[in-house]
This record gives C-alpha cells, sequence and structure tokens, in this order.
C-alpha cells in the first residue's frame, strides 16, 4: 500500500525574525535564538521520517513568500532543510529591514518611532497554503494515493488585524471543510483571536506560552512534530477559552454584540439602513436585528431573527 | 529480521558502541514506532533522569496498547534506561545515570523507577537537530554534479545490480551482479556474492553441508547450488527486508572482528541511506576500507560510480535510501520507473520546479516494484493472475506459485491452482507471504479494491495451507496397566509438566507421551514407584 507522508506547512511571522518585531512582543530573546529554534524544529521534524514533507511561507504584513518546499527525497539540497532555511529567511529579514529605511525617509506608510508593528497578513498566508496543500493532494490523488492529514502550524509574532477578519475567516472555514488541522504559535503579548478560533474550529492545537519564545523549541518538539495520528494518541490539555469575537464589516471593530443581516449574516457595528454586502433594505426597525456576532454565533443569529423589512 | 530486532539482538556492549555514530542513531530513531519517536522527541533536550510515570502520563488511556508497544521498542533498543530505582533490569552497558539536575527535583524515591534517555544517542540525536545539515559534509564541483546519472539511470542501475543477484539466487544460470567497469579498473576488490548468499543460508545444497563445505572450497558449479527455504522467503519479502538480509550477512564480518568495526561499518552503511538519491561525493574523501565498502555496494547496486574531471565520485540510489527509511519505504525502492522525467539541472530554487521534480520522482517510486522490479498485479476472482512485468525476476517468482498461461513481452498471465500453491508450500513459502505478495503492488486498476487479492483468492491460498496441517504425525509411546491410580495421575502431571503428553484416558489409566521424553519418563515411572512403594 503506498504511503504518503505527513505534510506540514509552517507560516512564519517575519516579525519574530526582526529586532523591531521581538522588541515590541516584550520578550528579551534575541531574533538569531528564535531563528535557531525554528531552524532545529525543521531539522527535527525532517528527522522524524525521510517521507515527511515541510513546506514554510514566511510572511510579513504586506508579503508572503514561500521560502522552502521539501518535498520528502525530492528536495533539492541536502537532506536536513536548516541550511537553505536559514539562507533564505535571513534574506527576507534583510530585504525587509532594507525596506525600512526609505520608510524612516518618509517614503513608506511604516509607522515611523518602530513602537507598533504592523499585523501579519494571516489572510494571505493561508490561502496561499491552503492553495499548496490543495494543488499536493491533487497530485497525491491522482497517482491514487491516500494522504494523511495535512497540517498548518501559524507562528505569529504580532497582533491580529482585525481589519483581515473576513478573510481570515474564509481561510479557516475553508481548512476546515479540506480537513486541514491549524496548529498555532502565538509568541505576542497579547492572545490572537484568528488563531483561537482556527484551532479550536480545525481540531488543532493553540498555544501562546507564557515564557515567550524562550522555550519554543520545547514546545514545539513536544506537540508539532507529530503527525495528528500519533498526536491523537497523546494527551493535549486544551482548557483555554476561545475568543469567538468578530469584527465588524463596516469599522473593523471587534464587538461583543452587534447588529446582524438577516439574509446574508453580515455584522455591523451600528444600525444601518440597507446591509452593505447583500443590498437587502431593513425595514422600520431600524436596521438589522441586534444579536450575538461571531463564528459561532452565526447559527443562534440566525434562528432566533425573523426576516428582515 | 530486520533493522530494528538486528540492533535489539545485539549485546549492550555492542549497541553503545553502535550509537556513538549519528547516522546509527537516526536509523535506529525512524524506526522506532510514531509514539516512540513522539516520546523520544519529547525527551530529546531534558537533560538527566524522569521518573517514569512522567512518561506515562503522556499518553490517552484509550492508547494504552500503542504506549506500552512504544515503551517496550524503546527499552529494548536501549534507548530509554531503566536508572536507579529496583527496576533496572534492563543493562545499560556502560551507562552511568547521571545526577538530576536542579537538586530538590530529582531526588527520586527509591521505589519508584525512573527513566533516562541513553546518553549517546541524545547527544548524537541532539547533534542531528541542532546542526543536521553540517554532518553531510562536502561541496562537489559543479561539473561533478553536472556529470552525475539521472534519476532514470540511477534507478536502472540500482535494480539492473539488485534483480541481478535475485536471478542469481534463482538460478537462472545468470552471473551475480558485477563489479562496475570504472572500479574494476581500479582494481578494487570484487565481492563475492555466491559465497554471501550461501552464509546467509539462501543459496545452499540440498544433499548436505558436507558437499556444501566441498564446493565452498571452490569446487563443483553454480549448478550445484539451490535456492532454500529461506531463500525463498527472501525473495518474496519487500526489497527493503531483502537489502538489510544481505547487508546483515555483509556485516557479521564486522561483527565477528570488534564492536568498533561492526559501529564503524553500520555507520558508513547508514549514512549513505540518508544522503539525497542522486547527490555525488567525491570518492577520495573516503578512507581507504570505506572505499573497499563502497565498491561492494556499488557491485550491489546501493550505490552508483561514474568519472568527472577525471576523479571518481559515486552517488547512492534509491536501493540506499531504502535502508533508513523506517518501514514506511517498503513500497518505494530501486526501480527506475517508466513515467520518470529528466531531473532538470541547476538550482531550482522556484517551487514549481521543485513540485514537478518531486512529481517525477514519486512516477519513479510508484513503479517502484516491492522485489525491485516494476511489476502491476491484477488478481481476479477466477483465480486468474495478470502481471504487467519485463522483469525475469517478479516472472519467476511468481511461477513459484502461479501456473503460468502466457508470457508476453511486458505481460505475464497466470492461473492460481490447487497444485501451483501446493508446490509452494512445500517448499516452506506461507500463505500469507502468498497474499501479501500478489497485494504489495496492485494495478491502479485495482489499487482501490480493499482487499486488493480477492477474499475468496485469499481465503482459498489460506484453506490449501491448513489443509497440509490437519494431520501430524509424530512417534509417541503409550503407556497402560498402571499399576494403581496414584501413579497414574503422578506420571500424566509429569508428562503434562514436561510438554510431551499428547493424550490421555483417565478411566482405562493409560496415556500417551512423545517417544522423545520416553527416557525421562521410564526413570521417573521407576523412581515414583519406588516412592509410593509399588
Amino acid at each position: 500500500m503506498a504511503e504518503e507522508g505527513d505534510l506540514l506547512v509552517v507560516l512564519l511571522d517575519l516579525a519574530l525574525l526582526s529586532e523591531e518585531g521581538v522588541g515590541a512582543g516584550g520578550q528579551a530573546v534575541a531574533p538569531a535564538d528564535v531563528l535557531a529554534q525554528l531552524l532545529a524544529f525543521a531539522n527535527a521534524y525532517t528527522m522524524l521520517s525521510s517521507h515527511n514533507r515541510l513546506a514554510v511561507y514566511a510572511g510579513s504584513h504586506d508579503m508572503c513568500q514561500l521560502v522552502h518546499l521539501g518535498l520528502g527525497e525530492g528536495s533539492s539540497g541536502s537532506v536536513f532543510p536548516a541550511a537553505s532555511l536559514h539562507a533564505k529567511l535571513g534574506e527576507l529579514v534583510r530585504k525587509a529591514e532594507g525596506g525600512h529605511e526609505p520608510g524612516a525617509n518618509g517614503t513608506a506608510p511604516h509607522p515611523a518611532g518602530g513602537g507598533r508593528v504592523q499585523p501579519f497578513a494571516l489572510s494571505g498566508a493561508l490561502s496561499r497554503a491552503l492553495c499548496l496543500i490543495h494543488r499536493l493532494q491533487q497530485q497525491a490523488a491522482a497517482r491514487g494515493r491516500v494522504r494523511c492529514c495535512p497540517r498548518l502550524l501559524v507562528l505569529q509574532g504580532s497582533r491580529d488585524g482585525s481589519a483581515q477578519y473576513i478573510p481570515v475567516m474564509n481561510s479557516i472555514f475553508s481548512a476546515q471543510r479540506a480537513q486541514v488541522v491549524i496548529d498555532a504559535v502565538v509568541l505576542a503579548p497579547e492572545d490572537s483571536s484568528f488563531l483561537q478560533q482556527a484551532a479550536n474550529l480545525t481540531g488543532g492545537l493553540y498555544f501562546r506560552p507564557p515564557r515567550g519564545p524562550g522555550g519554543l523549541l520545547g514546545l514545539l518538539l513536544a506537540h508539532f512534530v507529530t503527525d495528528t495520528a500519533t498526536r491523537a494518541q497523546m494527551d493535549a490539555e486544551q482548557s483555554l477559552g476561545v475568543d469567538f469575537r468578530a469584527s465588524c464589516f463596516c469599522h473593523k471593530y471587534v464587538i461583543e454584540t452587534g447588529f446582524v443581516c438577516s439574509v446574508c449574516l453580515s455584522i455591523f457595528c451600528q444600525p444601518c439602513r440597507a446591509c452593505t454586502t447583500c443590498g437587502t433594505a431593513f425595514g422600520a426597525g431600524g436596521g438589522p436585528h441586534r444579536g450575538g456576532a461571531g463564528a459561532a454565533g452565526h447559527g443562534a443569529a440566525h434562528a432566533t431573527e425573523d426576516g428582515a423589512g | 529480521m530486520d533493522f530494528t530486532a538486528y540492533i535489539s539482538g545485539l549485546t549492550p556492549d555492542k549497541r553503545t558502541r553502535l550509537y556513538r555514530s549519528p547516522w546509527t542513531c537516526l536509523a535506529v530513531f525512524r524506526n522506532l514506532p510514531p509514539l516512540a519517536r513522539a516520546y523520544v522527541m519529547r525527551l530529546l533536550f531534558l537533560p538527566g533522569t524522569f521518573p517514569a510515570d512522567y512518561v506515562d502520563s503522556w499518553c490517552r488511556p484509550s492508547a494504552a496498547s500503542a504506549h506500552k508497544a512504544a515503551l517496550t521498542a524503546l527499552t529494548g533498543l536501549d534507548v530509554l534506561l531503566a536508572a536507579g530505582g529496583g527496576g533496572g533490569g534492563e543493562g545499560g552497558g556502560g551507562w552511568q545515570p547521571v545526577p538530576p539536575a536542579g537538586g530538590g527535583a530529582g531526588a527520586v524515591p527509591t521505589q519508584k523507577r525512573s527513566w533516562g534517555l541513553h546518553q549517546d544517542f541524545r547527544a548524537q540525536l541532539q547533534t542531528v537537530v541542532c546542526s543536521g545539515a553540517l554532518l553531510m559534509s562536502g561541496d562537489v564541483p559543479q561539473a561533478a554534479a553536472a556529470a552525475a546519472p539521472s534519476l532514470d539511470e540511477l534507478g536502472e542501475w540500482a535494480a539492473g545490480q539488485w534483480e541481478a543477484l535475485q536471478l542469481f539466487l534463482l538460478g537462472g544460470g545468470t552471473k551475480p551482479p558485477q563489479l562496475p567497469q570504472i572500479l574494476r579498473s581500479h582494481s578494487f576488490s570484487e565481492l563475492d556474492v555466491r559465497g554471501l548468499l550461501v552464509e546467509a543460508g539462501l543459496l545452499g545444497f540440498p544433499e548436505g553441508p558436507a558437499a556444501a563445505a566441498a564446493v565452498r572450497r571452490g569446487g563443483g558449479g553454480p549448478g550445484g547450488l539451490a535456492v532454500t527455504r529461506k531463500g525463498f522467503h527472501f525473495l518474496l519479502q519487500p526489497s527493503d527486508r531483502q537489502l538489510w538480509a544481505v547487508l546483515r550477512e555483509y556485516v557479521s564480518g564486522a561483527e565477528a572482528s570488534s564492536p568498533d568495526e561492526l559501529a564503524s561499518t553500520l555507520s558508513f552503511l547508514l549514512q549513505l541511506g540518508f544522503r539525497r538519491v542522486g547527490q555525488p561525493c567525491a570518492w577520495a574523501e573516503l578512507r581507504p576500507p570505506e572505499q573497499r565498502m563502497a565498491a561492494h555496494m556499488a557491485q550491489l547496486g546501493l550505490l552508483a560510480v561514474f568519472v568527472a574531471d577525471g576523479s571518481l565520485y559515486y552517488t547512492p540510489t534509491r536501493l540506499a535510501a531504502s535502508l533508513c527509511g523506517g518501514g514506511a519505504a517498503a513500497g518505494g525502492a530501486g526501480g527506475g520507473g517508466p513515467g520518470g522525467k529528466h531531473q532538470e539541472g541547476g538550482r531550482a530554487a522556484a517551487a514549481a520546479a521543485a513540485a514537478t521534480r518531486a512529481a517525477a520522482l514519486e512516477a519513479a517510486e510508484a513503479g517502484g516494484g516491492a522485489a525491485g522490479s516494476d511489476a502491476y498485479i491484477i488478481v481476479e476472482s477466477n483465480y486468474r493472475v495478470y502481471a504487467y512485468t519485463r522483469s525475469p525476476v517478479t516472472t519467476a517468482v511468481l511461477e513459484l506459485f502461479v501456473k503460468r498461461e502466457a508470457l508476453l513481452p511486458n505481460l505475464f498471465v497466470g492461473a492460481i491452482r490447487r497444485d501451483s500453491i501446493l508446490g509452494a508450500l512445500s517448499r516452506g513459502i506461507t500463505a500469507e507471504e502468498l497474499v501479501a505478495y500478489l497485494g504489495a503492488r496492485p494495478h491502479p486498476a485495482v489499487a482501490s479494491r480493499s482487499p486488493v487479492v480477492p477474499e475468496v483468492v485469499s481465503d482459498q491460498i489460506r484453506l490449501w495451507e491448513a489443509s497440509l496441517h490437519r494431520l501430524r504425525a509424530d512417534a509417541a509411546v503409550l503407556y497402560d496397566n498402571m499399576e494403581s491410580r496414584a501413579l497414574y495421575d503422578k506420571a500424566v502431571t509429569h508428562a503434562r509438566e514436561a510438554g510431551t503428553l499428547l493424550w490421555d484416558e483417565p478411566p482405562k489409566m493409560r496415556f500417551a507421551a512423545l517417544e522423545a521424553g520416553h527416557e525421562a519418563m521410564k526413570n521417573f515411572i521407576v523412581k515414583a514407584k519406588s516412592d509410593l512403594k509399588l
């Protein structure tokens, strides 16, 4: 019986590797240390089996790039990915920091002072990774092979960008449909609502290590090198609450209670005359109905509210 | 006999030496069950020892059996060692438990078991994780990289050499695999394939050991040799197991000389398996004993050699890669598939190029059969077998248990018949092996069928086997006319404990036992009689 190796796609937030990003995260760990831990993880994952496939996307607030695609034994270069990964990531980080210098001159929209890090472009990275997984799975299916559960591991070092709410949630739902497990490790001072929901909906694991990036390798080795089948045999205590709050479609504010269009379930933070998404005109009631917003609230909102207008 | 079984069968002292090589450690690690690998990963950077229930707490209650199997595998290989405590049964060679770091937490109560990873093993794996890429030393000049044979050529070479070995074993009147011409001109000694196969017990003389010894001295032609029972088992196994069976015999010489010799030999062989297929390496960088081994491996098809810029290079083939791929590699062996594309030259950084190449590689892998050939087999429920193959080895192996009806250039058509299966069974091949062989390389048209071999066929093969085992004849002795019930009971109990009791009938006070135990039984009865004062 032909067996396919495990497939792991890592989405790496480059903020983790830049001086600025880690400084903003408030953790006193040098970017070089974070990088070393990531490379060790990549090696360890390859070491586990010669059939393990690793792909790495690195991204920041405005870009996302495939930096490594090791397809089992067919990968170019050495069997262990660390060296080539190191070179490519280093180049990306240099490029990103080089890009900041014109920013200091006032041409780029990057906020001066370096205090605020732009959020990671999670939606773009997720969709590219899902496309890659889809393509690889189709290739495998064409050869009549059964692929085991593919995984996505998101390493995020910056806060969520609430403006990305809709595309990120759509990606998460696609992943859920494609049975792709999303794991997440967040190394930012606050929890990531997006990734909590992603892990919760796809059956993945979500961690925000209290010690910051210092113990990253231990965490990665303990939970994220093994495939999902093996992981199912091991315990995983996940008793944390999930932040299900949604962002409104009009101003991208994170809200707890909002107005929901009863036709298309769009969420708004304030009453409006017509739904901006589907164009439904709301009646004298003053707009869409007030209800619980968010991914988990969709069903409930739909059930309790009657038609608009 | 696979790699793990071989390692766990060595003495702890030899194992400790083996664990000084990163390649051996890596190969051992990859052959562990998945849960055990996950445990090793968690323990890898944990200094010192830890209480046993720490590991026990990792596994869900529903996976208790997998957990137990993982721990058995780990302790059987000395990867996980019992330290301190009372449970230190696993003899840990020269290993001394390190004092637990951190003082207070390390105060292990004596009645509690505590575990520790094998120190050398842990250190080697840590090296691989932290600087694995550095272990693959040596940049090769561009000319050598360009002159390297394509993946197709490598596959053909590996398959050709390995098939030559199998054909030789089957007695097709052919020569064993030969040393590559390039190496022959460098006057490297040839590996005595026939001697190796005879030593491994795969090839032998039907007459008896005396004749075998006579021919080993040099007399007699290859015609006198015949495949042994073990040889038939060998032919039906997937090729990574076949490879290991041969290499196991190859390293036995080193094993006999000294543990260090064994460690370096194994380490060299295994590191070949971790190199990327098609990656050229400079021959001159090898030490002389390694060059000798590499020449032998080239002869077996694990390596291919080529000349670039006047110097010699070698590159591993897929056959070498199957050495340490673990169980999952069973399907992909040294076959160069018909659909494989040529490897793109240069450094393909673009993802698309890498993907295309990988697809080509996988197509090649899909074509690679378990026995080093590109066979696609269809078994129909009317007992007919179609095998799409050009390989004389596959045809010859199939003819062991399938009656041939037609042989076309790329197709073997045959039928499974009672007499053909019984013929194979009488050679010591088991029904399970036959069914596994037929199901191992399904044609794409039937690959989605489950099971691949129709149940009516597999059941019938098993029934034919079972019918051979219905009756068995053993020489036995009937004990009758016992003087007393007490004597009878004692004798029966004794026979049952000795395992020789075949049948007993208490009302008539008689029983039958194996003849092998008759002398002991006689003595026992005489003694029992005197005890009972009869």
